[in-house]
């Protein structure tokens, strides 16, 4: 026995190992990451024999290698964060046919959103792909509901999406995390037609779909993971009853404690929300008068309610499902205790704990309306950061032209702040290669660049690569090679394992001109800029510099991620920091307003360098016309 | 504060009942405020407690505006299922700035207590925004807002450390968060000794910085 704080997502991940899982593939994405980076530092401690883990070069890939392996008979796990199941799309929607068991992908939605492009529901893409889908309501549901994913997966012959949101994945509670791993036997591809996604096949599959989701709403009739609960000590039987979802579940049930409501009340708890457990969700709708349904993102569980209730025609009276549809609930952002709380009040036309209608404890702290204003915070490019190099230079070097920057996904995007302003798009993994494309062919006059970062690269930039190559268009490609991915923690690439470096990768493609420049060489770089601009075709500038907080010295090509993460917190000596020559510094504050750099930080009478930020990476020293900025050495403070 | 009643009993921790102990950690992202919540939740789990965490990580966590919710609470009946603290409902707010102490001073429950640093952090995007809201972060008016506000009606205990100074004294950057947390056990509202809060330590903190550490944690005691 031990009891260990443990994240959501390291519990998935310890589920996942409690089922002898034998392949663990993913590629990185918040809130997702920690899933494979705990199994990782598992295999490593434990020297877990049997058991595969890679981060793959995009999440199609990752699924097609682990279904791969639940051909073989063996079981894999599958890790992305919800907009990574947009590109695995493509197997996921074909897997059901086949009918391969032992595959248990894990998507993480982002309600908010917090890290992400959009708010979609990984609950309607496993009604759409006809798959079955977990909804954990903690961290400790994830754990036990991963468990029993893969016997489902398996007994049901089909893959099983467990669906977290950030709240789960990245919520932690002290959990008993002992488990003893044994890999599962791999009984071995056993050839069969079925394997063999012929249209014929496919209506057969179409069919066996059919059957296997009506079993398994029978099953999930029988779950523990769904509940009916009944509150209040009346004897009289509930007329109202309320409805959650997901981590929802876990804001309805804070929200009630809070409120201290000692009526009358059904509820109802949905850890299954495909395929939907209609006879025990008719057990407790049919006598109420009226539900209200909290859920996340789409109205999954409420469509399903409404479908029922049409299904069924001996409902008694007028039974009125209230949730997002009808207006009653947020259709968009995270959900909240308090937000629950709200509606409670409203609902169960009950006072709040202060009296009156508001959620809020009549006795709080009031800030006050007229406050001091606080800053806003938005994130920014660490101190020392190479992107800030590489768009500073591009920027000096194309000032005045009529240029459109088209960015991507990762750290850089963050490039769009100010004082850089140098993202004018980003929109999805791998477009901020081919966007520019489509523009330069719409506006040939103004000036075509795209970044990508070196694990977007490979993920999706080089078929954009061969896409703008074959049609000729004029564009310059600008890979920001930090040699990691930095946005989500610091996790390695295929790209790093590969004999050949980017540069030669973009010429074998057949890209015209290539350089490859270290951003903080800037005068060399704004003269690549220049060249590459000039170009008639396709011409491509690579950046590298390794990321100032993920690469430190020994991090670079190690072994799969948690290396870098652990070496991100190894001793940093830095021997030399930028210090401020009082008598040259005439406090414009050209430097930050120039660079945005958080090292540098604005004072009474002079500019001030935050030494436990600054890297040297000496920028801002070009920057200021006054020469007031200069590398100093250390005095011997340790920097952690 | 009456500093002997409270070392007498600080080095166990304080029954939570069937209740539930409520931190509030707020800061920048790069403080290390996550590193006090697992803190504070290791320490909870050692004194044979059970937590719930969540801190943004993430995007925001690159300078961004951070929260860290730590619930601590015994057995597991009538526990929270989630681990995010409602608006007033935080006993102990432990604000690494002052103004990300102000933005979380809604979360605090009446007479509750706040252990804030008083070092402020200008964010870049100070110098660049155009909206009314975001220009002048006045740091000193926003501890006078804080240290006002603490003394009306419902108030709460304020206890202010210049982190930044402190941290000057320890010669590093970076224990900001062991000596608010060591702040937090003197004031007894964290419910956990120092005791409690060494060895967690021990357990989260590498051998390379323990030292300094621990000394940051017995330097916020005495400010607590």
């Amino acid at each position: 026995m031990s009891v260990e704080l443990l994240m959501g997502n390291q519990a998935l991940g310890l589920g996942a190992l409690r089922a002898g899982v034998n392949c663990v593939s993913g590629y990185p994405g918040t809130p997702s990451t920690e899933v494979l980076e705990y199994i990782a530092s598992q295999a490593r401690k434990r020297d877990l024999a049997g058991l595969h883990i890679e981060w793959s070069t995009n999440e199609k890939i990752a699924l097609e290698v682990g279904a791969g392996v639940a051909l073989s008979g063996g079981r894999a796990l599958v890790t992305m964060k919800q907009v990574g199941l947009n590109v695995a799309s493509d197997p996921l929607m074909s897997l059901p046919y086949l009918g391969v068991g032992g595959l248990v992908l894990l998507v993480a939605d982002d309600p908010g959103p917090i890290s992400s492009q959009t708010e979609q529901d990984t609950r309607q893409f496993a009604q759409f792909a006809k798959v079955p889908v977990l909804d954990p309501s903690t961290p400790e549901e994830a754990c036990a509901m991963m468990e029993e994913a893969f016997q489902l997966s398996a007994k049901y012959s089909t893959p099983v999406i467990v669906r977290s949101t950030t709240r789960v994945s990245h919520a932690a509670v002290s959990l008993e995390s002992s488990y003893d791993y044994s890999a599962r036997l791999v009984s071995g591809f056993e050839p069969s037609e079925r394997w063999v996604i012929f249209p014929r096949r496919s209506y057969m599959g179409h069919l066996e779909i059919i059957e296997r989701l009506q079993k398994l709403q029978e099953t999930f009739a029988e779950s523990s993971f769904n509940l009916i609960e009944q509150t209040g000590h009346s004897a009289a039987p509930a007329h109202l009853g309320l409805v959650a979802g997901g981590n929802s579940w876990a804001y309805l049930k804070d929200a009630l404690q809070e409120l201290g409501y000692a009526g009358s009340l059904r509820l109802l708890k949905i850890g299954t929300p495909h395929p939907f457990p209609d006879s025990l969700v008719w057990s407790f709708i049919k006598d109420l008068d009226e539900v209200l349904v909290f859920e996340e993102l789409e109205p999954v569980i409420e469509r399903e309610l409404l479908r029922l209730i049409g299904q069924r025609r001996e409902i008694r009276g007028n039974l009125r499902v209230r949730g997002k549809l009808d207006g009653t609930t947020e259709q968009a952002g995270e959900g909240s205790t308090a937000r629950i709380l709200q509606h409670l009040l409203d609902f169960l036309s009950v006072d709040g704990p202060g009296g009156g209608s508001s959620a809020e404890a009549g006795d709080a702290v009031i800030v006050g309306q007229s406050a001091p204003t606080l800053p806003i915070r938005p994130p920014v490019l660490c101190a020392g950061c190479p992107h800030r190099a590489s768009f500073f230079a591009i920027k000096q070097a194309l000032m005045g032209r009529k240029a459109v920057f088209s960015g991507d996904i990762g750290c850089y995007t963050l490039g769009n702040a100010l004082p850089l302003d140098m993202v004018d798009t980003c929109l999805c993994m791998g477009a901020g290669f081919t966007i520019p494309q489509g523009m330069a062919w719409a506006e040939p006059d103004s000036l075509h660049l795209g970044f990508v970062g070196d694990s977007t690269f490979f993920a999706s930039g080089l078929t954009g690569v061969v896409n703008a190559v074959a049609s000729g268009v004029k564009l310059t490609l600008v890979v920001l090679d930090n040699s990691i991915t930095a946005m989500t923690g610091g996790q390695t690439h295929v790209g790093q394992k590969l004999p050949g470096d980017i540069p030669s990768i973009l010429r074998a493609l057949g890209v015209p001109w290539v350089a490859e420049i270290d951003p903080f060489d800037q005068q060399a770089a704004r003269d690549a800029v220049c060249e590459a601009v000039a170009q008639v075709g396709v011409s491509a500038i690579v950046f590298k510099s390794p990321c100032v907080t993920f690469c430190k010295s020994t991090a670079k090509g190690a072994g799969l991620s948690g290396d870098a993460s652990e070496n991100a917190r190894a001793p940093r000596k830095a021997p030399q920091f930028v210090s401020v020559n009082p008598e040259n510094c005439r406090n414009c504050k050209l430097c930050l307003r120039k660079l945005g750099c958080p090292a540098l930080v604005s004072g009474q009478t002079q500019m001030q360098i935050d030494a436990g930020l600054c890297t040297a990476c000496g920028l801002c020293t070009s920057v200021c016309p006054f020469q007031a900025l200069e590398i100093s050495e250390a005095s011997g403070v340790d920097y952690e | 504060m009456n500093k002997s009643s409270v070392a007498s009993t600080a080095d166990e921790a304080k029954s939570v009942g069937s209740t539930c102990r409520s931190i509030l950690i707020s800061g920048v992202g790069g403080q290390g405020t996550i590193l006090a919540s697992r803190l504070i939740a290791q320490a909870a789990i050692l004194a044979g407690w059970n937590a719930r965490t969540a801190e943004t990580i993430g995007m925001a966590q690159r300078g961004g505006s951070v929260l860290g919710h730590v619930r601590c609470f015994e057995g597991w009946e009538k526990a929270p299922l989630s681990a995010l603290i409602s608006p007033g409902k935080a006993d102990l707010l432990i604000g690494f700035e002052p103004a990300e102490t102000l933005r979380a001073l809604p979360y605090l429950k009446p007479q509750g207590t706040v252990i804030t640093s008083t070092s402020p952090i200008i964010p870049a995007a100070n110098f660049f925004a155009t909206s009314a809201e975001s220009d002048g972060y006045q740091p000193q008016q926003v501890v006078d807002w804080l240290t006002n506000l603490s003394g009306q009606e419902p108030g709460f205990r304020l206890i202010r450390l210049d982190g930044q100074q402190i941290c000057a004294e320890l010669e590093s950057p970076k224990v900001l968060n062991t000596v608010l947390l060591g702040a937090a056990a003197a004031s007894g509202a964290l419910g956990l000794g120092l005791k409690l809060l060494e060895e967690a330590l021990r357990e989260l903190v590498s051998s390379a910085y323990l030292d300094v550490n621990l000394r940051a944690l017995h330097r916020g005691w005495e400010q607590g």
